[in-house]
């Protein structure tokens, strides 16, 4: 082993706001779709 | 122009876009594996001095470029980046290997195990459920986190086993990346006041109109989802970097049932964050985990993407345990504690005969 390769590690927050988003907006579809199943 | 030719491109020009101190370094590209089996190609740009080098990976810039983007564009910014990257901390190979001088340094990381099959064969780890816990040498620390993966090759040089390693991540982990637990509102908030459509609101002063209306709006909108009962927490660490191990800390598992009053499901957003969701009846473990899915492929980085499970704390044993795993368990022990169609079939025969009467010819029960 003549070098040690690093790498940087990054969290960029727009992808995350992006992710956690989407999760927001999938369980507020699905909390939706509850409610209506159970009317 | 074809991806081997601006590799070529890249690799003869530049150094025209880099500062003097550059002009000696050896640059070189290599394909690399990263999580998930993803294969990037890496450019370094190594100082003749230089030991420990970052990695800047070109895929993503031969996109861009197909797209439009100037190559000047593409190669001032790489120069840039090196420049930025520069580890200050020029550790010799023999330092990385002494594990006394890196012990403190050691942390570690959490990743999926089935997708990185291959790679954990050549890398210290350990099981975590469908998940992997690796380990990761931290030799630099500014607004980005600089690390270098433990390989089988290097535990080895180390003369050091896996129990040691985690022992030593354990403890040096927490320390320098605490956990954070929080409601998605309060997450979402905190991050859209630093990047409202491009403007930070925590720079405005206080009394700003605009940051005070946007503000507003954005807590307006919080209070709005907040009132739907099915809340969603978020677990992490303060840096946002790797935030997934913080599940793995001790007692964190337990804490979050205890804030929760109870059992809940974990979902695996990314490598960075992992998203908690009370499991009080209102969702399916079937249903959370084709959400997962459909985010993964959706708006997850391929290398920042964990698992595609979904995960089940049990608060009375206190394990956690793949949901769906924990549910064939628990059917196929409804079904054991079931009697055979026979056996029904048996009592209900029985149930049926009616009774001898006795030697006084009473019988003890009549149907009127």
């Amino acid at each position: 082993m003549k070098k040690i390769r690093t790498e940087f590690q990054v969290n960029k927050e727009s992808k995350t706001v992006l992710r956690l988003t989407a999760y927001v907006i999938n369980m507020q579809k699905q909390a939706t779709q509850v409610k209506k199943e159970g009317k | 122009m074809d991806y081997q030719k601006f590799q070529e491109t890249i690799m003869e020009q530049i150094k025209e876009y880099l500062p003097e101190q550059y002009q000696q370094s050896e640059i070189d590209i290599k394909a690399v594996n990263k999580n998930n089996n993803l294969k990037l190609d890496g450019l370094t740009i190594r100082l003749p001095e230089e030991n420990v080098t970052p990695t800047i990976y070109l895929n993503q810039y031969y996109e861009q470029h197909q797209l439009g983007r100037e190559m000047e564009e593409i190669l001032s910014e790489i120069a840039e980046l090196r420049g930025l990257h520069d580890v200050k901390e020029n550790m010799t190979v023999e330092q990385f290997v002494d594990f006394d001088q890196v012990k403190d340094k050691i942390m570690f990381q959490v990743i999926g195990a089935k997708s990185n099959e291959a790679q954990l064969s050549t890398m210290p780890h350990r099981k975590e459920t469908d998940m992997a816990i690796i380990y990761r040498i931290m030799v630099g620390r500014e607004e980005k986190i600089a690390t270098a993966q433990i390989s089988n090759a290097m535990m080895e040089q180390m003369g050091t086993d896996e129990n040691t390693l985690y022992a030593a991540a354990l403890e040096n982990t927490q320390r320098e990346f605490p956990m954070t637990f929080a409601s998605m509102d309060e997450v979402l908030l905190d991050m859209m006041q630093h990047d409202f459509m491009g403007l930070d609101l925590t720079t405005l002063p206080d009394g700003d109109e605009t940051k005070e209306f946007l503000q507003g709006l954005l807590k307006e909108q919080m209070e709005d989802s907040a009132q739907n009962d099915k809340q969603l927490y978020v677990l992490s660490n303060e840096s946002k970097i790797n935030g997934a191990a913080s599940l793995f800390y001790p007692g964190v598992q337990e804490q979050i049932a205890e804030q929760l009053h109870g059992d809940y499901f974990v979902l695996p957003s990314s490598i960075h964050e992992l998203l908690i969701v009370p499991d009080n009846g209102n969702y399916s473990f079937q249903e959370l985990r084709t959400m997962v899915n459909e985010v993964n492929e959706t708006q997850v980085a391929p290398d920042e993407v964990l698992t595609g499970e979904v995960y089940s704390y049990d608060r009375e044993s206190q394990t956690l345990m793949v949901a769906k795993e924990r549910f064939q368990k628990l059917n196929h022990h409804k079904q054991e504690q079931k009697p055979s169609i026979m056996d029904s079939l048996k009592a209900k025969q029985k149930e049926q005969i009616p009774e001898t009467p006795d030697k006084k010819g009473r019988i003890s029960d009549m149907e009127l």
